[in-house]
Parts: C-alpha cells; sequence; structure tokens
C-alpha cells in the first residue's frame, strides 16, 4: 500500500492536517517561549525585589545605608515600579530620600527618555516618576501628553505637571480641568487636595464664568475639597436661576449665610431633588424662623423630601429636645406625621 | 524581652517597610496580611501583642471589623490600635476612632511619625497596665 495517495482529495486533506499539526506545534512552542520567559522576568524581578527592597527601606531610614553598587538597565523597570510604589505611601524626608536615590542612579534621565520614546505603559510610569521627582526639565514633554486624548496618560501627565508646579499648572491647567469629563473626578479632586491655595482662587473663578458644564463641574470639586466660595460669586451662581443639576450642586456646597438666603428662596422649586438639598442646607445653617419651611416641606408630595425635612427638624441646635417629638401630634398632615414618627424610630426615640 | 507588634497589611511592599523599620527599633513583629488571617490570629489562643497597626483597606475583614473583633475579645481588649488610614479617606478616621482604634496615621505617611506614634501608644499603655 503506497504512504502517499494519489487521490488529490486525500492530497489536500494530508497536507492540511500537516500544516495545522506545524501550526499547533509552533503555537505550542511560542506559548512556552512566552511562559518561560515570564518566569524569568519574575523571577529577575524577585531576585531584585530581595536586594533592593531592604535597601531601599535603609536607605529611606539612613541616607547613610548603603546602596547596592549599580542598577542595571535591564532592572530599571523593576526599580521604578518599586521606588514609585513606596513614593506612593511616604513622603517628607522619606519621600526626598527615595528622591536623592533616584536621582543618584540617573533615573530622572531615564524617566524623561521613557516619557519621550517609550510605550503606554513606560511613558505612564515615566510621567509617575518625573512627577515625583518634580522635575521641572520634563515640563513641556510632560504638557504634551497632558493634551493627549488618552484620558490615563493625559491625567497621570497632569498629576505630574501639578507636583512639579502646582501654581503654573493651576494658571494652565484650571479650564481643561473643568472642561475634560473624561478626567476622573476622584483622581482630579486627590490631585489638588495639598494645592488648594494654588487651585481654588481659579476654580471658585469657573464657578462664575465658565459654562453651566464647567460650573457644574467646578461645583463638584468645590464641594470635595471645602472651598470657601465668596458670598458675591455665589450670588452670581444662582441669578439667573441655573438648571436644575447646578443647583442642586450649587446647594451641596458648605453652608454659609449666602448659601442659607438662596436656599431659602428655592423651598418652592419644582424639582424635587432641590427641594431636598434646601432641607438639608436649611437644617445644617437655618434657625428657629426656618422651621415654618421644614414643616411645610415635611408634608411635600415626594418621599425623599419629608424625610431630608423631617432629619432637617430633628437636628436642629434652635429646637429644644422634645420638639420634634411633640410636632408629630401637631401636624394635621399625615404623611407629615408618618414621616415624623419614621425618623423618631430611626433615633430609637418613636 | 521586645515588645510584639502585629502589622495587618495587605500590601507586600509597605508591610515590608513597617517591619523593616520597626524590628530596627528591636519589636517583634508579626504580619497578617489580609482581614482573615488577623482575624485568625485575634480569634486564636496566642498572647495578644503589644500593639496592633491595622490597615483599614483589607481583603475579606477590613480594618474596621477588626478593631471591633480587638475590642471584644478578652485579652485583646486594652492593646493599642494605630490605624493606617488613606489621605482621601477622611470619614475613615472618624469611623475607626468610633469603632475603638486609638490614633491614627494617614498615608502617605512620615516612619518618623510612625514611630512616634507606636512609641506614645505603647508608653500610654505600659503606663496605664
Amino acid at each position: 500500500m503506497a504512504i502517499f495517495s494519489t487521490d488529490p482529495i486525500l492530497q489536500v486533506a494530508f497536507w492540511t492536517g500537516a500544516g495545522a499539526l506545524l501550526m499547533t506545534c509552533l503555537i505550542g512552542l511560542q506559548t512556552i517561549q512566552l511562559r518561560t520567559a515570564l518566569q524569568a522576568r519574575q523571577r529577575r524581578e524577585r531576585a531584585f525585589v530581595a536586594v533592593w527592597r531592604p535597601a531601599l527601606a535603609a536607605y529611606v531610614l539612613d541616607r547613610d545605608a548603603p546602596l547596592p553598587a549599580a542598577l542595571d538597565p535591564r532592572d530599571r523597570i523593576y526599580f521604578l515600579k518599586l521606588w514609585n510604589h513606596l513614593q506612593e505611601s511616604l513622603r517628607g524626608d522619606a519621600s526626598d530620600a527615595l528622591n536623592a536615590c533616584a536621582h543618584a542612579l540617573g533615573c530622572d534621565a531615564a524617566a524623561r527618555r521613557m516619557l519621550a520614546r517609550g510605550n503606554r505603559a513606560e511613558r505612564l510610569l515615566a510621567a509617575l516618576t518625573l512627577g515625583h521627582l518634580r522635575d521641572a526639565q520634563a515640563w513641556d514633554a510632560l504638557a504634551l501628553l497632558a493634551a493627549s486624548g488618552d484620558s490615563v496618560v493625559s491625567v497621570s501627565a497632569l498629576s505630574a505637571l501639578i507636583r512639579i508646579d502646582a501654581a503654573r499648572a493651576a494658571q494652565d491647567y484650571t479650564t481643561p480641568l473643568l472642561e475634560r469629563e473624561d478626567w476622573p473626578l476622584a483622581r482630579v479632586t486627590g490631585m489638588l487636595l495639598e494645592h488648594q491655595q494654588d487651585f481654588a482662587p481659579r476654580l471658585v473663578q469657573g464657578l462664575a464664568d465658565g459654562t453651566y458644564a464647567m460650573r457644574a463641574r467646578a461645583l463638584r470639586i468645590v464641594e470635595a475639597l471645602h472651598f470657601p466660595v465668596p458670598d458675591d460669586i455665589m450670588a452670581r451662581l444662582f441669578a439667573p436661576p441655573p438648571p436644575g443639576n447646578l443647583l442642586i450642586a450649587a446647594l451641596r456646597l458648605t453652608p454659609t449665610p449666602a448659601l442659607l438666603a438662596q436656599a431659602r428662596k428655592l423651598a418652592a422649586h419644582g424639582d424635587w431633588r432641590v427641594r431636598v438639598q434646601v432641607a438639608k442646607v436649611l437644617g445644617l445653617a437655618g434657625d428657629r424662623a426656618d422651621t415654618l419651611q421644614l414643616r411645610t416641606l415635611l408634608a411635600d408630595r415626594e418621599w425623599w423630601v419629608r424625610y431630608r425635612a423631617a432629619h432637617a427638624l430633628a437636628g436642629m441646635p434652635s429646637l429644644a429636645p422634645g420638639e420634634f417629638a411633640a410636632l408629630r401630634d401637631k401636624l394635621a398632615d399625615r404623611y407629615a406625621r408618618d414621616m415624623v414618627v419614621h425618623v423618631l424610630a430611626e433615633k430609637g426615640q418613636a | 524581652m521586645p515588645q510584639s507588634i502585629l502589622i495587618v497589611e495587605d500590601d507586600d511592599h509597605i508591610a515590608f517597610l513597617l517591619k523593616f523599620m520597626l524590628e530596627r527599633e528591636q519589636y517583634d513583629i508579626t504580619i497578617a496580611s489580609d482581614g482573615l488571617q488577623a482575624r485568625e490570629l485575634i480569634e486564636g489562643d496566642g498572647p495578644p501583642p503589644a500593639l496592633a497597626l491595622l490597615d483599614v483597606m483589607l481583603p475579606h475583614v477590613d480594618g474596621f471589623e477588626l478593631v471591633r473583633l480587638i475590642r471584644a475579645q478578652p485579652g485583646w481588649r486594652a492593646v493599642p490600635i494605630l490605624m493606617l488610614t488613606a489621605k482621601t479617606q477622611e470619614a475613615d478616621i472618624v469611623r475607626a476612632l468610633d469603632a475603638g482604634a486609638n490614633d491614627y496615621i494617614v498615608k502617605p505617611f512620615q516612619p518618623n511619625a510612625l514611630l512616634a506614634r507606636v512609641r506614645r501608644l505603647l508608653a500610654s499603655a505600659a503606663g496605664s497596665a
């Protein structure tokens, strides 16, 4: 019997099978090679961490502690990952010691090269590094990245710019901060936390001058960072009456007499979410005279307004102990009475 | 005999750094890398540490729950607790102190400030014993 058939169909089937077998073997070899390379990298990283982590820990506590003789360029990425990890958890002298170590090892220049020529992951690592190093030479390259459409890369570059020179970053980037909805608010507020004195005046100005979308975003940042809003800006924010979402965001600011005055005018607003915030402001900053409006809100058609009004009344310092409980018997509206009972039960006073 | 400190921290690098710092100060360190491991130590038969240093965000059982467990466990009730909280989570500080923690340190932290708080808590615990 012949090994190779002369039948063309069988020949096609044979060579197709042989090709598939060859491809399977090649993919298998490639998988083994990738796996082996990954394991080798992991072994190398573990060996690197075993040497450098105690060295960095000792150096952070005492700059006279010896560092390993040199940093192998192949280990630079591992070093920067470990170094940035420690930088994120340490501050003060410890952070300065880490910076001194990175400068001594030439990591500033290496990070600038990575920022210019590296892949996306390397550019992110480089931006983070240069921010911690407060490397002014990297400003222009980071500014280019901050303008990119890649949300993660651009916000990381902005974070580095703020660390390098917060006053200059506030001047150049307050408007983009308010315009770029793709920059996560939590990340943005975290970045501004330590640089409030530079950003607060510009963000507050954004409340007065920005578009509605920018003002709404500015309000959320101002609320998260508890910036004080001057009375004149507050007045401009409410006149002419802005859309409901903006009103809600404005009423969530830390209550001031100016905000209280605005809230009093909005107790009958058509949007129930605005009335919820009004009840909250009246409860936090209002006086005894505001209990009348809160009692009206206690009979609101919307459950959440009644609930917030009841909590506001229950927590008002100007009401004597027991006055809120006594309201239960004075209210004509059944839903208002039910809400008082509900809140009393929540507070264990039913 | 060195005083013992329990560190509950899931971040390997930070746990190492804390251990390194505290061992330099001659403390005897035990590390639990998640909430479950810490709970086993708290509810086990071993002696309580002189101080517990707890991260707030932990896998399985968080730092607040661990504070509650420590305060409920006979023999552990008087153990001073120092919490490690993130700077962006101010509410955690109030919650940790309400739960029964003695003090807190905010991440990112200064090693010397952490060491000072550890020494102060241990001294006041020794003073009240």
